[in-house]
């Protein structure tokens, strides 16, 4: 079916890894900043009854703000891609295997369905552990 | 356009041509994540650009429309 599931496992731990990485780091969190700092920055070009002189000086701050948290997201997005990557890499160097399983469908799938239960799970753990004793 | 440019777009184009795998698969996930990034730091750059040329230009334009004035005096101005 998909040759030897070793370059599967492998594949899917990267993807835990970066599942857990992106929980642990709080990508998405990050990116509400940004959107909510781009809002914030759209009110504020278009607010009335405001001088130009807070305009500019709020405008500047909101700008450097945003630039900060841009690069932050994107350094957090290349850190929690990171293993996937990593790992397609070394395949690149080690014959393991791993882009023959990421190109396979049937490895895909396999891969989809046992990321997705890994998923739930972890949701469903981290919502337990969330709730108050 | 030039010779240059004709080249390079018949180039792009036959490069598109060539039916390899382009290993180039990004996500979902990470592809809007990219994308905001990448629309963060436009945007941070244009509110920049808004601070930095447009309110002083402007503040500019309007000093200028009101013709050679005595040097504005702030109000808050303790120096």
């Amino acid at each position: 079916m998909t040759g030897a599931l070793a370059p599967i496992a492998l594949l899917l731990g990267a993807i835990v890894a970066a599942g857990e990485l992106a929980r642990r780091l709080r990508i998405i969190p990050r990116f509400a900043t940004l959107a909510d700092l781009g809002r914030r920055a759209g009110d504020i070009l278009v607010r009335r009854g405001v001088s130009d002189h807070l305009k500019e000086r709020a405008t500047r701050i909101l700008a450097g703000r945003m630039m900060a948290s841009s690069l932050g997201a994107g350094a957090v997005l290349a850190l929690v891609i990171a293993p996937v990557v990593l790992l397609l890499l070394l395949d690149g160097t080690l014959p393991l295997g791993v882009r023959a399983a990421f190109f396979d469908w049937q490895a895909r799938l396999l891969i989809l369905f046992v990321s997705l239960i890994y998923v739930l799970a972890r949701w469903r753990i981290g919502r337990r552990r969330l709730q108050p004793r | 356009m030039t010779p240059h440019r004709i080249s390079a777009l018949i180039g792009a184009i036959l490069l598109t041509m060539i039916p390899t795998i382009a290993q180039a698969y990004s996500g979902p996930g990470v592809g809007l994540g990219a994308i905001g990034v990448v629309l963060g730091i436009v945007g941070s750059v244009f509110l920049m650009t808004v601070s930095l040329i447009w309110y002083p230009v402007k503040r500019m334009v309007r000093g200028l429309r009101r013709g050679p004035a005595a040097p504005s005096r702030r109000r808050d101005s303790n120096v």
